[in-house]
C-alpha cells in the first residue's frame, strides 16, 4: 500500500496542526479535551493513544488537532508552556508538543521508501554483531521500562508529598474555620483582651 | 535450581516411580507418544525416539522412556535393496538391544513430528499437507534382534500395542488428550528480561562460556548394534554431579528459551541443525471437526492461499479467527475494512490468548504498520517454509515520552500459533537484518493488564465540611491556574518534575543511541 507523495504531504500538514498532549487523567474523554482547548482554538480531532505495553503509567496520552499550525504553535507555548494548564482535576498540569510522524500509528507509507531485508546467517561474520545488537536493544527495553518506574515512583513521591500538605493545610483552616465559627475565638479574645479578627 | 517442570499426573501405583501424561520441560511441553530428539555432542546426526512412557523417580527424577527410531544411516548394512525415502527412519522391533531406552528428561532437545505412511490397517494415513509437514516419515520396522526391515508390524512393540506407534486417530485423540490451558511458554515479553540485561558485556561473556559448558546435553543413551565401523555407544549413565554442574552453572530460569537457543547457535554449527529440526507438533494432533463450511466465504481475490481447504492445520486455524471478523486474509484490499470490525485491542488480547501474537522490537520507528504488515508475510513464508499464505495484522506501537526514538515496536498478529512460534525461533536463531543495520528482535507479545485507571496520581479533591449543594455539583473545568493560588504552585512542582524526567529521557536516549551507533560501525557489510 504505497501512497502517493499527496498523501503523505497532507498527512504531514496534520501532523504538524496537531498537539501531543500527555499526563492526561484518564477520565478525561473527548468532549472535555473539546472543552478545554475550545478556549484557545478550533479543535478538529481528538485521538487517544492506547497504551499496551505498559500497565503502571495511567497517564493517558492524547492527539489533538486543530485548525491551524500556528494556533498549535500558539497552544503549546503560551497556554500550556506558561501556565500550568489542568484539565479535569488539580493539581497535575497536562504537558503539551508538537506532534510528531511516530505518534501517529496510522500514517501512510513514507513514499519512496523500501524496506530491505536480510537474514544473516550464524556463519557469516556479521552475525556476532547482530547478535550483540540485539541483546543491546533487549538491555535498552529494560533500561527504559526501569526508568519508568523510577519516573512514576517519583511521581508519586510528589503525589504524596503534595496530598498530605495539602490534607495538613486543610485540616488547619477547617480547624481555625471552626474555632471562628462557633465563637469560642471571640470568648478567648474577649478573655484576653486581644482583638479578634473576624472575617 | 530446578529446572522449570510442570507434569500431569496419571496414576500413582508405585511410590518410587510415578508415570506421568506429559511434562513440559524447558518451555516445549512432550507428552506420551510424541517424538522427541536427542543429541549427543560429537556425532552428526540427533537420535530420534517415541516416548512411551513418562516417569518420575525418586533418586533419579523425570526420565522418558523412548523406542528408538533407525536412520538408513545407523542401518545400512541391512537396508538390502530397500532405498528409503530422504526422510524415511525406522522403527525399532522386537526384542534385542537398541529397542528403547530410558533417557533423562533433561536430554531431549525437542520435539518432532513423524508420520507414518505403512498401509497396515490399523494405521490412519496422514493428509497430504500433514505429510509435507512432518519431519519424518517410516513405514517399515526394524527388527533389533535379527537385523532386519520389514514391512509388518508386530502386535506390540516393547511392550505396547502397535496402535501406539502409528499415527493417531483423530477422533480418539480428543477424547485422550488432556485439557491444556493456553499458556505461553515464554516469558512475558522483554520487560521481565530486567535482572538478565542489566548484565554488562564482560559478564556476559563469562556466562557465554559457562553457557557452553551447559549446551553440552546429558548424553542420551542409545546402542547401536551395527556394522563394523560403527561404534556400540556404552550404555552410559547420566551421573547426577554432571547434572548439578548443568543446573548450577546454567541460566537461571528467568532466562527464556530465546537466549538459550542464541547461545546455542552461537556455540556450534552442527547443534544449530538438531534445533532446526524442533517443531511444535500440535499441529498434527490438531482434530479436523471443523470443516470448511464454517470458514467464512471469501470473494475470489487473486493472491487466494493456495492450500486452502487442503490443509487440515490452516482449516483448523482459520476456524480458530476471531469469527466475528469476517477477515479474508487474501488480497490487501480487504484490510480496509478489517480495522473496522474489532476494535485492534481486542484482537490483540485474543491473538494474545492464541499464542499468535509477536512483538516485534528494533524496527525503525519511522515504518508505518502498513510496511510491516506487507514485508512480514514474505518473511513469515521464508521461515514457515510451507505453503502457509501468512497474512499478518500488524500496527507499531506508537511513540511516546518514554519509548526510545531509536527503537520501533510492533505487534504483529499471525494468523497460527505455529507460525508465530517458528518466526520467533527464526528471528532469535539467525538474524533479520533490516536496512540500517537493525536486527530485528522478535518476542511473544503480550500486553499489560492495565491496573486501576481510576487513581491517577496527581489529582486530589478535597471534602470540605460544609458545601453548599452548587459547590458539591461543581466540576472542575480546564483552566489555567493562576498565580495566586495554591493549586498554582502545585502545580509548578509538578511541572519541574515534568521537565526533569524529560531531561533524564533525553539522556538515556542519548547515550543508548550512542551504544548503538559504536556497535553498528563494527558491523562489516554496510547496506
Amino acid at each position: 500500500m504505497d501512497s502517493t507523495a499527496e498523501e503523505y504531504a497532507a498527512f504531514m500538514e496534520r501532523v504538524k496542526r496537531t498537539i501531543y498532549l500527555d499526563n492526561l487523567s484518564p477520565q478525561v474523554n473527548e468532549s472535555i479535551l473539546r472543552k478545554a482547548l475550545d478556549q484557545y482554538g478550533t479543535v478538529k480531532g481528538v485521538q487517544f493513544i492506547p497504551n499496551y505495553t505498559e500497565s503502571k503509567f495511567t497517564a493517558r496520552c492524547a492527539l489533538v488537532e486543530v485548525e491551524s499550525p500556528q494556533q498549535a504553535q500558539m497552544i503549546i507555548e503560551e497556554v500550556i508552556g506558561s501556565y500550568p494548564f489542568m484539565i479535569l482535576g488539580m493539581p497535575r498540569p497536562v504537558r503539551a508538543r508538537p506532534a510528531e510522524v511516530e505518534m501517529f500509528d496510522d500514517r501512510p507509507v513514507k513514499p519512496g521508501r523500501k524496506i530491505k531485508i536480510r537474514w544473516v546467517d550464524p556463519n557469516d561474520p556479521d552475525f556476532q554483531i547482530a547478535q550483540k545488537l540485539k541483546r543491546l536493544a533487549q538491555k535498552h527495553a529494560a533500561e527504559a521500562s526501569f526508568m519508568l518506574k523510577q519516573q512514576l515512583a517519583e511521581e508519586e513521591k510528589l503525589a504524596k508529598q503534595q496530598s498530605d500538605a495539602l490534607k495538613a493545610n486543610n485540616e488547619k483552616y477547617t480547624l481555625i474555620e471552626g474555632v471562628m465559627a462557633d465563637g469560642s475565638a471571640r470568648l478567648l479574645a474577649s478573655y484576653y483582651n486581644v482583638k479578634a479578627l473576624e472575617d | 535450581m530446578k529446572m522449570p517442570l510442570e507434569l500431569y499426573q496419571e496414576d500413582n501405583v508405585n511410590r518410587d516411580v510415578q508415570s506421568y501424561e506429559s511434562v513440559t520441560y524447558d518451555g516445549v511441553e512432550y507428552c506420551l507418544h510424541d517424538c522427541v530428539i536427542f543429541y549427543q555432542a560429537g556425532e552428526a546426526e540427533t537420535y530420534i525416539g517415541k516416548i512411551v512412557k513418562i516417569i518420575d523417580t525418586t533418586d533419579c527424577g523425570k526420565q522418558l522412556e523412548v523406542v528408538w527410531f533407525f536412520r538408513p544411516s545407523e542401518i545400512r548394512n541391512y537396508l538390502g535393496d530397500y532405498e528409503p525415502q530422504w526422510n524415511e527412519i525406522f522403527l525399532a522391533s522386537c526384542e534385542g538391544e537398541g529397542l528403547s531406552n530410558t533417557n533423562f528428561l533433561e536430554a531431549a532437545q525437542g520435539k518432532c513430528s513423524v508420520v507414518c505412511i505403512s498401509k497396515d490397517q490399523r494405521n490412519p494415513l496422514p493428509s497430504k499437507a500433514e505429510l509435507r509437514s512432518a519431519d519424518y516419515i517410516f513405514s517399515c520396522t526394524f527388527d533389533v534382534g535379527k537385523l532386519t526391515i520389514s514391512r509388518k508390524f508386530p502386535n506390540e512393540i516393547h511392550g505396547f500395542r502397535v496402535e501406539n506407534f502409528f499415527n493417531k486417530r483423530k477422533d480418539r485423540d480428543l477424547t485422550l488428550s488432556p485439557i491444556r490451558k493456553p499458556s505461553l511458554n515464554y516469558p512475558t515479553g522483554m520487560l521481565d528480561r530486567e535482572v538478565d540485561a542489566v548484565t554488562d558485556d564482560q559478564k556476559y561473556d563469562d556466562k557465554h562460556t559457562v553457557k557452553e559448558e551447559w549446551v553440552r546435553p546429558t548424553s542420551p543413551i542409545k546402542v547401536r548394534c551395527l556394522g563394523n565401523e560403527n561404534v556400540a555407544l556404552k550404555f552410559k549413565s547420566i551421573s547426577d554431579d554432571k547434572v548439578q554442574e548443568r543446573i548450577s552453572s546454567g541460566k537461571p530460569k528467568e532466562k527464556d528459551k530465546e537466549k538459550f537457543s542464541s547461545h546455542f547457535s552461537a556455540s556450534s554449527p552442527v547443534k544449530q541443525k538438531s534445533k532446526k529440526k524442533v517443531r511444535f507438533s500440535d499441529e498434527v494432533n490438531v482434530a479436523v471437526t471443523q470443516t470448511r463450511d464454517q470458514v467464512p466465504l471469501e470473494p475470489p481475490q487473486l493472491n487466494f492461499p493456495k492450500d486452502k481447504g487442503k490443509n487440515s492445520n490452516e482449516a483448523s486455524s482459520l476456524v480458530e479467527q476471531d469469527q466475528a471478523t469476517k477477515t479474508d486474509n487474501n488480497a490487501d484490499g480487504g484490510h480496509w475494512f478489517k480495522r473496522f470490525v474489532t476494535p485492534w485491542r481486542e484482537r490483540l488480547q485474543k491473538a494474545q490468548e492464541r499464542g499468535t501474537l509477536v512483538l516485534l522490537d528494533n524496527l525503525d520507528p519511522t515504518y508505518s504498520s502498513c510496511e510491516v504488515e506487507l514485508k512480514f508475510p514474505d518473511v513469515a513464508q521464508e521461515i514457515v517454509r510451507s505453503a502457509f499464505n501468512e497474512r499478518v495484522e500488524a500496527k507499531m506501537v506508537t511513540q511516546t515520552p518514554f519509548s526510545c526514538p531509536l527503537y520501533g515496536k510492533a505487534f504483529v498478529i499471525f494468523k497460527s500459533k505455529y507460525a508465530a512460534t517458528a518466526v520467533i525461533n527464526k528471528l532469535n536463531r539467525s538474524c533479520l537484518m533490516l536496512t540500517d543495520q537493525r536486527p530485528v528482535l522478535g518476542c511473544v507479545g503480550s500486553l499489560r493488564k492495565s491496573d486501576d485507571s481510576k487513581l491517577f496520581i496527581g489529582h486530589y479533591k478535597i471534602k470540605p465540611k460544609r458545601l453548599t449543594e452548587d459547590a458539591r455539583s461543581a466540576v472542575a473545568t480546564s483552566h489555567c491556574s493562576q498565580e495566586n493560588t495554591i493549586e498554582y504552585s502545585m502545580g509548578m512542582e509538578w511541572r519541574t518534575l515534568q521537565e526533569k524526567t524529560e531531561r533524564w529521557w533525553k539522556q538515556l536516549h542519548e547515550k543508548q543511541a550512542k551504544e548503538m551507533m559504536e556497535l553498528k560501525k563494527q558491523l562489516r557489510i554496510q547496506t
